[in-house]
């Protein structure tokens, strides 16, 4: 028999008491902690905030000289500057890969929860999960386009000397500095290449496979694109895990 | 021929079955009925094979002094243990016993549990830590009935951790105040973690309304990876500064926790989720199940254990949901009172039946994530409880 060290004869009254005083420690611990969180979340979010103004006081300044001879950064007495797109394609080419993950998950999940709503009173436990699902996409779609956030760099120029400055930037702010940033006698933007679906014969479908989350757990939809643009028809839904 | 004879009784005096008990051959039967449990029910079978297995090995019997691989006589002084005299002359699991008593193991886990948990839907929901609070009612319930039935103060804080549905924690505790009990311990606390899917939805449904069991909450806001960083930082310092005592257990859960986040250290963190993970789970649970000698286990005390388990475990569920029904009313019908049940650790099993109550309310219901917070917000209760306990009976 393993023994323990001298045992402790306990009351009643004694171990309500401790019981007592034993939950209201944890619940300090916990609500102290709570609170920390809050304050710690609150302060983060502030500063990434900060850090977005910053980014976009510089973007609308540039904005605002369509390219030049605007004082996007004053560090100086005499300071003028600029903002000069010189990442302009690389952010545009990012930008429009973000901009079309949602809008490619948008219409899909639409698609999806009206086809839910559609049948009506018939509808069975997976189509009502179906329409849930849907509206969850949507509301991540929204809400990965509200929250997306990059870091970029941008070369600013004050006196004649070029600075590299990193800004944190949404996703309608990397859209409006990448187009607004552009220099006015920047070359006429090359016409838009055919896309590939133009070569494609009428009635041309194929199946791609898009990743999309619902409450933290991550699905696999296969959809249709037909040649036309990349909206989906005949979603199917796999669920993993 | 008599010297054929005399061979064949030194053989037999020798072997096991010249010296097997009926409470050994009891034990073996129920360590075979746990290895049933795990292998083909999957009853937490990551742990209770391990104990099962080293309850079958401790209690096969052998001629007394020889090789015996477990010597539950070399732990009786708790006070002044000799582990000069257990490394000379203890079996192969008194060796491994050493990191049960130390807490190592336990703290080895909770390493692991740390690199393996993700915070984030506690973080985007820090209300949650109320639930896991509220959920460790259970195990004060437990202490007061346990003292009730005349157990010691030590051995009514070691049985009312069961409540708190976390195997590593209980283990802890229970190897420093009452190492005696840790046997039927052990196994109770990860027999009703396996069990949870049968024990809490029928209180869940006493509890709730279908109105309320209905609610669909908010999708949670995502939470930045700063956040995720400085979390453990903060919730080691808070926590230790206020219950020194669980240091080793809080501390190593978020030091698991940083080195996932932090994200340059994933070959460490890697190594914390499996490769050490899984060797620690192997010397604990076969250590765990080696302290389960017929003669410490066959008592009138493991069944009150068990009963007592069970209580703590079913209080902790109402706690949690109690609060979560408050917090429906606070919150004007936002959050999901079945979220509270899963304030009891015994993490991810208790969020699942969390989801599972939900959906079966209503088929458009997603609850899991937001089961997660008050989950993960559990096993820091449950920690702090088990500081509290140590604390006061230590």
């Amino acid at each position: 028999m393993i023994a323990a060290a001298a045992m402790t004869e306990i009351s009643v009254p004694r171990s309500l008491w401790l019981s007592v005083l034993g939950i209201l420690i944890v619940f300090l611990v916990l609500v102290f902690l709570m609170v920390i969180i809050i304050i710690m979340t609150a302060i983060i979010r502030k500063a990434a905030g900060k850090t977005t103004a910053a980014a976009l006081s510089g973007a609308n300044g540039a904005a605002g000289a369509s390219g030049d001879a605007s004082p996007a950064l004053d560090t100086s007495g005499e300071a003028s500057g600029s903002v000069i797109p010189w990442q302009a394609a690389s952010t545009q080419d990012a930008s429009q890969d973000s901009s079309q993950v949602v809008t490619q998950i948008l219409p899909f999940a639409a698609q999806l929860q009206v086809s839910a709503t559609d049948a009506g009173p018939a509808a069975t436990a997976e189509n009502d999960r179906s329409a849930a699902e849907a509206a969850a996409v949507l509301s991540d779609a929204a809400a990965a386009e509200a929250e997306y956030s990059e870091v970029r760099k941008f070369k600013v120029v004050v006196d004649g000397v070029e600075y590299e400055v990193d800004a944190a930037v949404s996703l309608s702010e990397v859209l409006a500095v990448a187009t607004a940033s552009e220099p006015d006698t920047a070359p006429e933007p090359a016409a838009p290449e055919p896309s590939a679906s133009a070569d494609r014969p009428e009635g041309y479908t194929e199946t791609r496979r898009f990743r999309v989350v619902v409450d933290g757990v991550e699905y696999e939809v296969d959809a249709e694109i037909d040649e036309i643009d990349s909206r989906p028809v005949q979603p199917m839904l796999k669920r993993e895990g | 021929m008599a010297e054929l004879f005399s061979e064949l009784k030194i053989l037999w005096d020798s072997s096991g079955f010249a010296h097997i008990e009926p409470g050994q051959i009891i034990m073996i039967a129920l360590a075979c009925l746990l290895l049933y449990l795990g292998i083909s029910r999957g009853f937490e079978p990551l742990l209770l094979i391990g104990i099962a297995f080293g309850m079958l090995l401790t209690n096969l019997p052998g001629p007394a002094g020889e090789g015996r691989i477990f010597t539950p006589e070399l732990w009786q002084n708790m006070e002044r243990i000799d582990y000069g005299l257990i490394l000379r002359n203890g079996g192969f699991f008194d060796i491994l016993y050493i990191g049960v008593k130390t807490g190592i193991y336990p703290s080895l886990v909770f390493l692991g549990v740390g690199a393996m948990t993700d915070f984030g839907p506690m973080l985007a929901n820090p209300r949650s830590l109320l639930l896991g609070a509220a959920a460790q009612l259970g195990i004060y319930c437990a202490m007061i009935l346990a003292v009730i039935f005349s157990f010691k103060g030590q051995e009514a804080a070691s049985i009312a951790i069961i409540g708190g549905a976390d195997g590593p924690t209980a283990i802890w505790l229970t190897g420093k105040l009452a190492p005696g009990l840790l046997g039927p311990i052990a196994i109770a606390a990860y027999s009703y973690m396996a069990l949870v899917p049968l024990i809490q939805p029928p209180i869940m449904r006493a509890l709730t309304t279908k109105k309320e069991r209905e609610v669909k909450m908010e999708q949670l806001r995502h939470v930045s990876k700063t956040e995720k960083i400085l979390f453990p930082i903060v919730v080691s310092i808070v926590t230790i500064l206020v219950l020194p005592s669980v240091a080793p257990l809080i501390g190593c859960l978020m030091l698991g926790n940083l080195l996932r986040e932090c994200g340059v250290v994933d070959r460490l963190s890697d190594t914390a989720q499996n490769a050490l993970m899984n060797t620690i789970v192997i010397f604990l649970s076969v250590s765990v199940g080696a302290t389960t000698v017929y003669s410490n286990f066959l008592k009138k005390e493991t069944l009150l254990i068990i009963l007592l388990g069970l209580l703590a475990f079913s209080f902790s569920t109402v706690g949690g949901v109690l609060l979560g029904k408050l917090m429906y009313k606070l919150s004007g019908g936002k959050i999901n009172p079945l979220i509270g049940s899963a304030g009891v650790s015994a993490v991810p099993m208790a969020a699942r039946v969390s989801q599972k109550e939900g959906q079966r309310a209503n088929p458009s219901n997603f609850l899991l994530m937001h089961a997660m917070g008050p989950n993960v917000a559990g096993v820091i209760g449950s920690a702090v409880a088990a500081g509290f306990l140590l604390a006061v009976f230590g």
